[in-house]
């Protein structure tokens, strides 16, 4: 690999060089300034903001960073391109607003001395995803996964003193050693048959190769499993509830949102890149007949749906309700990948982008209101609705909206997959998917229920947030609206980003 | 249009200071709000009536073709009418009406947002608009019947209006989108317009049955009635604009909207022939056994809604000028009856039929109000109610194959509405007074001048009907139809069957009036079977989910992650299982595999350390056999030549059994948790997975692997890394990167494992 050639993909990777050095700057700030913890937030942010503002300067770049010069261009490690771009910026945009988020946070701001862990650990995080996004060899995916992973453990777990928090972490760590070993041995037998670990090698050998059909088909159930784990979709599901419960919460909204958005971005390059052999005029993939990913993909993303929502019908407590919903809103968008198309994926990133928006929201404001009362429990809530107007009002905005109602962002993000699946002739799935939708409608509308309907036993506390907290909310709960009104500019951004597959 | 609709999202908007200024007065100021925007579309109904429809367009998604669109015909017009002059109404009313009310401030927030999104949904000409303001009315009239949100039962209800109304708009949405991809629009007024034919598309039974799912919960249908009656616990402006004068009709509007396109067909026009009379007598069946006043109405809307639909069923001429004037009528004499109705409540604290008579001495005023539209309502000459059922009849009788079933039940339906309303307009009023122990005023003046208005208009529309709807009817027919009626509107016909059928219904129904108490008796002594009720089905199916979601989380998600490994190991064991059954003939396995001594004896040794590993009572004995295990595949590497591999596992290896016994030194002896069953259950899983994990094996080593990079690494060792040993290259050139990390992982490790021991060191002391 001659020197140029690195150096020019060192420009290519800007945003994650300044995530790591922020990285580096936060331990040494925590080393040298023992006492002043105020600073690390803003640090923080400051090093999320500036690789954001890269990231978004670079937004067309596409290359291949880390390709030796010997071979094609194809083998690089890293694909830069604007579908990446695309969800490096979701994820950084979320990560500033969990840092926000973590700041005000009770359960983390207890561990008072621990602080700098926790947002060095965060910054593993977001570096862990940024490569995820990127990956475009299996190595570096699974070396990307383990990254992040190993970060979230001790995150889920940061609260030490809290039996649910620990038995949150353990879990995470015992069953994401389970998932990524499996991920780790389909590797090895792709590898085995490729003779690479490159995506785009895979995709030229399915196309050529001569095949074991036996061999790729296990190897990628294999592989599937650790994607399936971190986007939690079924039946690699089961630790989400658990740790989402007990992690503390602003982790639990990261993990919710930018952890997944990472496993989806991972998920779809990786079938873009390594099995699509050709895109028809009308944006629909045509993959290698070795694999039904649309099958794989249907039957999981409605069991993923259909599990998640069921389980939160009868949930009490708000936290592990929006876990359960989460992994539903993971089941919707498995639906948009598994049309295989490109309008199935553009309903995927505008699905996204809005999920992240209002995932975060609910759980900012349960965040609020447990910090107040110290409970999460749904019979909490009792009339919280006039006690708390504004918080109550976006509470409403945030559930309505993952509902899919209009005039809510989230009725735009589920038309546009309706739209996509319709088209798709999966109208039968469509259906099931709508079903599914009128099931989540019972458990959101019975939070609202809670807030505004049901007259409370005990006279409720009166919730004042601060000016900062109020702000943040308006930042989240007015795009809602807004976006379920005006949309145009998230639909433009999305093309933007779908049209360039670094392929 | 976009202006009138969004002025009054921005009034509700300033509700909450005007409250603060004056409670006493907000009501009647923002009365003027419909009343303004009645003026508007009264404005424009020369125009509409001319046949200049009016459009109004705004980009919204143009890569879909969809934009922000409102056109208003003739049913648009007719409807806007409705809203707004029935809503100037009930804004004048409840302004006195929930004056006792504490959050009287956001029943009209909730009630502004109402009546824009209907508007919106009536003058919509897009479908996604449509939908979007479909939704708003579902979801504001849910805060509107939970308004009282105290009682138990308004909770209930209002959840049970949501839940069905709701997930008939989503079907609406689905058969919409499909209805867009038949004919390739958004558009209303251009399917409308383009005369498109769908009855042979593939397309058309899933989109009329969706259409229909969303149209027949949202106008209280049969099976889908029973949320009406039940949403009767909202108050009584709300039951009066909602539930009777505009909200459930939205349905039947649909209905008539895609009427052109879609109808025509025996699965369109017979399905509503048939819901529609099945909805009419149930409704009516039903409402007599009431004895709350507002139930008593809300049963008869549903009969009412039912013939409106039926007469969209039978589909001529005549059956769409029935249609016109009986929703004209019914909106007049409905909302007054039901305004009556709660200014009775208002003033005598009960709803209950059989405590109420002879307050006509009291409220005077009420009386003549009541009186004037029970009147229309019973379908009595001179009044619009009159005229409307004449139509319906006539409208029947020209139907060839069923009219004469069909006639028979609608003078079943409507002499059990005249019960009804003999019960609540004239009952109340007439007869000896019964003291109800507080004195009794009429009602104060914005509490009946508006159910006054309404009933004196709808004496007017039945004296000079011609003057008044004719062209409106003409309009509405075009848009229901696609084509003007020749047929003229007037009062009287003469003495022919019709009135002869109106007199008899009139007459059935005093009588039955008389006799209801002995068939009320009867009709209680029938003890519906509960499956026969949907209302029954609607608990049955929403508690059996609410178990079997419960059922099914705490088998799946029960918190132990050895069952949530199980999952995943079954997971891979029926998909494996299933690829190994269809994909793979065992042929191919060779079983010459060349299996040298060590080979045995590393197996063997392997084996019996994962034997010890499992049975040890000791957790040193365990992790000292699964270093035994370690070693063994460390040496097996070698045996294969990849002695940095096996360096690498060597040293793991050490460090994994260093920190195992540093941190298991702490722990307590094993105890004993999982039962027998358990055990043998574990033990089947594990065996499965390990045999399958044997043929995996098998399988994929028979196949030829790509053994490129040895060859490579051979070939350039030489030349490019002047070294011989193929090992030592890789090691410290070609993978120098690689090399150096493992080192700093290797330090790190070393550190931790200072770390830990310093740690240990300090609690010793």
């Amino acid at each position: 690999m001659e020197m140029n050639s690195l150096y020019d993909s060192l420009s290519l990777i800007a945003p994650e060089l300044i995530i790591s050095v922020t990285l580096l700057v936060i331990v040494l700030f925590d080393l040298i300034f023992k006492n002043n913890k105020k600073m690390l937030p803003f640090l923080s942010t400051v090093g999320l903001a500036v690789a954001l503002i890269t990231q978004a300067g670079n937004l067309t770049d596409g290359g291949f960073a880390f390709s030796p010069e010997n071979t094609p261009l194809f083998y690089g490690m890293l694909t830069i391109d604007s579908f990446g771009a695309f969800f490096k910026i979701l994820v950084l945009a979320a990560s500033m607003l969990i840092i926000y988020f973590s700041s005000t946070t009770d359960e983390v701001n207890e561990s008072f001395d621990r602080l700098g862990e926790y947002y060095t650990l965060i910054f593993g995080m977001v570096l862990g995803m940024m490569f995820m996004i990127s990956a475009s060899d299996l190595i570096l995916i699974y070396l990307s996964v383990e990254l992040l992973s190993l970060s979230s453990y001790v995150l889920a777990g940061f609260s030490k003193n809290k039996t649910r928090n620990n038995e949150a972490a353990l879990k995470y760590l015992l069953f994401g050693a389970f998932s990524s070993g499996l991920m780790l041995f389909g590797i090895s037998l792709i590898y085995g048959m490729v003779g690479s670990t490159n995506l785009t090698a895979l995709n030229n050998f399915l196309q050529t190769g001569s095949i074991n059909l036996f061999t790729i088909t296990i190897s990628l159930i294999l592989v599937f499993a650790g994607i399936g784990y971190k986007i939690s979709s079924a039946p690699f599901h089961f630790w989400t509830p658990d740790v989402y419960e007990g992690a503390p919460i602003s982790i639990t909204a990261f993990l919710s949102v930018a952890s997944k958005a990472a496993g989806f971005a991972l998920l779809i390059r990786f079938i873009r890149v390594g099995f699509v052999s050709y895109v028809d005029s009308e944006g629909f993939w045509k993959l290698s007949e070795v694999f039904d990913w649309q099958l794989l993909l249907v039957i999981i993303a409605i069991l993923t749906m259909t599990l998640g929502n069921f389980s939160a019908l009868w949930q009490d407590n708000l936290k592990r309700m929006l876990a359960y919903s989460s992994i539903a809103h993971a089941g919707y968008m498995l639906l948009g990948l598994a049309v295989m198309s490109d309008q199935g994926v553009l309903a995927v990133l505008v699905y996204f982008f809005i999920y992240a928006i209002m995932n975060i929201g609910a759980f900012f404001i349960v965040m609020l209101i447990a910090n107040r009362i110290g409970s999460e429990n749904i019979d909490d809530y009792d009339g919280l609705g006039f006690k708390a107007p504004l918080l109550g009002v976006s509470l409403g905005i945030f559930l309505v909206s993952l509902t899919g109602i209009p005039p809510t962002a989230g009725f735009i993000g589920k038309l546009y997959l309706f739209i996509a699946l319709v088209d798709a002739n999966m109208i039968a799935v469509a259906v099931i998917a709508l079903l599914n939708t009128v099931v989540s409608l019972y458990y959101y509308i019975r939070v609202l229920k809670h807030m505004y309907l049901v007259k409370p036993s005990t006279e409720p506390p009166v919730i004042k947030p601060s000016f900062n907290n109020l702000i943040f909310v308006l930042i989240l709960a007015v795009p809602t609206i807004i976006f379920g009104i005006y949309f145009t500019p998230i639909l433009d951004f999305a093309k933007q980003c779908v049209q360039f597959f670094g392929v | 249009m976009l202006i009138a609709i969004f002025s009054a999202f921005v009034v509700a908007v300033f509700v909450q200071p005007l409250f603060k200024f004056s409670k006493k007065r907000a009501g009647a100021i923002l009365s003027l709000l419909p009343l303004m925007l009645f003026l508007y579309f009264a404005y424009n109904t020369s125009a509409v009536l001319s046949g200049q429809l009016q459009f109004e367009t705004y980009e919204w998604i143009p890569s879909l073709g969809i934009h922000i669109a409102f056109v208003m015909d003739g049913i648009g017009l007719l409807f806007s009418l409705i809203i707004t002059g029935i809503g100037t109404v009930i804004f004048l009313y409840a302004g006195s009406y929930m004056q006792d009310y504490k959050y009287m401030n956001r029943f009209y927030i909730y009630i502004i947002i109402f009546m824009a999104s209907m508007l919106g949904v009536v003058l919509s000409d897009n479908f996604l608009v449509l939908f979007v303001f479909w939704e708003l009315t579902s979801i504001s009239s849910y805060l509107l019947i939970g308004f009282n949100h105290h009682k138990e039962e308004s909770r209930y209800s209002a959840l049970q209006a949501l839940l069905i109304t709701g997930t008939g708009g989503l079907a609406l949405l689905a058969g919409l989108i499909l209805l867009s991809i038949a004919s390739g629009t958004f558009s209303v007024s251009e399917l409308l317009a383009s005369g498109i034919d769908l009855s042979d598309s593939e397309l058309y039974v899933p989109i009329v049955i969706l259409i229909f799912l969303g149209a027949f919960t949202k106008s209280a249908q049969f099976p889908f009635h029973f949320w009406l009656p039940n949403a009767m616990t909202a108050p009584t402006p709300v039951s009066a604009y909602l539930h009777s004068a505009t909200m459930v009709k939205a349905g039947i509007f649909l209905l008539a909207r895609f009427n052109p396109v879609l109808g025509g067909t025996e699965l369109w026009q017979d399905t509503l022939l048939i819901v529609g009379t099945v909805t009419m007598v149930i409704g009516g069946a039903l409402s007599i056994k009431q004895s709350d006043l507002k139930k008593l109405l809300a049963y008869t809307t549903v009969s009412v809604l039912g013939t409106l639909t039926m007469l969209i069923g039978i589909g001529t001429e005549l059956a769409i000028k029935a249609f016109t004037i009986y929703l004209i009528a019914h909106a007049l004499y409905k909302a007054t009856l039901f305004l009556v109705s709660g200014t009775i409540d208002h003033e005598t604290g009960t709803r209950n039929v059989d405590k109420l008579s002879g307050l006509r001495t009291f409220m005077p005023i009420t009386a003549i109000t009541a009186i004037l539209a029970s009147l229309s309502k019973m379908g009595i000459i001179p009044l619009v109610g009159f005229v409307g059922k004449e139509t319906v009849y006539a409208s029947i009788l020209e139907l060839s194959d069923f009219g004469t079933i069909i006639i028979f039940l609608a003078i079943l339906a409507n002499a059990f509405i005249v019960v009804v309303t003999l019960l609540v307009g004239f009952k109340p009023f007439l007869g000896k007074f019964k003291d109800l122990q507080r004195k009794i005023h009429e009602a104060p003046f914005a509490m009946w001048a508006g159910p006054l208005i309404l009933a004196v208009l709808g004496l007017l529309f039945g004296l000079i009907p011609q003057y008044i709807f004719a062209s409106l009817i003409d309009q509405t027919a075009l848009s229901i139809i696609s084509k003007t009626i020749a047929l003229k509107v007037k009062l009287w016909h003469g003495f022919n069957t019709i009135f002869f059928l109106s007199v008899l219904t009139v007459a059935m129904g005093i009588l039955l009036f008389y006799f209801r108490i002995k068939i009320f008796s009867i009709l209680i002594s029938i003890k519906f079977v509960p499956y026969f009720k949907p209302s029954f089905w609607y608990d049955y199916i929403l508690k059996g989910v609410m178990t079997t979601a419960r059922a099914q989380t705490l088998l799946l998600q029960n918190g132990y992650l050895r069952y949530y490994i199980i999952f995943i190991l079954l997971t891979f064991l029926t998909l494996s299982g299933y690829v190994l059954f269809v994909h793979e003939s065992f042929d191919t396995i060779s079983l010459d595999l060349h299996i040298t001594f060590y080979e045995i004896a590393l197996s063997i040794l392997i084996i019996v350390a994962v034997g010890i590993t499992i049975h040890s009572k000791s957790r040193l004995t365990a992790v000292t056999a699964i270093g035994i295990v370690g070693f063994s595949i460390g040496i097996v590497f070698i045996i294969y030549g990849a002695p940095d591999l096996a360096l690498t596992q060597f040293a793991i290896e050490i460090l994994t059994v260093i920190l195992f016994v540093l941190v298991i030194y702490k722990l307590p002896r094993y105890l004993r948790f999982s039962s027998l069953s358990g055990r043998i259950r574990d033990l089947i899983i594990a065996s499965a997975v390990g045999v399958t994990m044997f043929f995996v094996v098998l399988l994929i080593t028979s196949a030829e692997m790509s053994s490129e990079l040895k060859q490579f690494f051979a070939d350039v060792s030489m030349p490019d890394g002047k070294g011989r040993n193929i090992v030592n290259v890789i090691l410290v050139d070609f993978r120098a990167f690689d090399t150096m990390g493992e080192l700093v992982v290797l330090a790190i490790a070393a550190l931790g494992v200072y770390a830990l021991l310093k740690l240990k060191l300090g609690n010793g002391k």
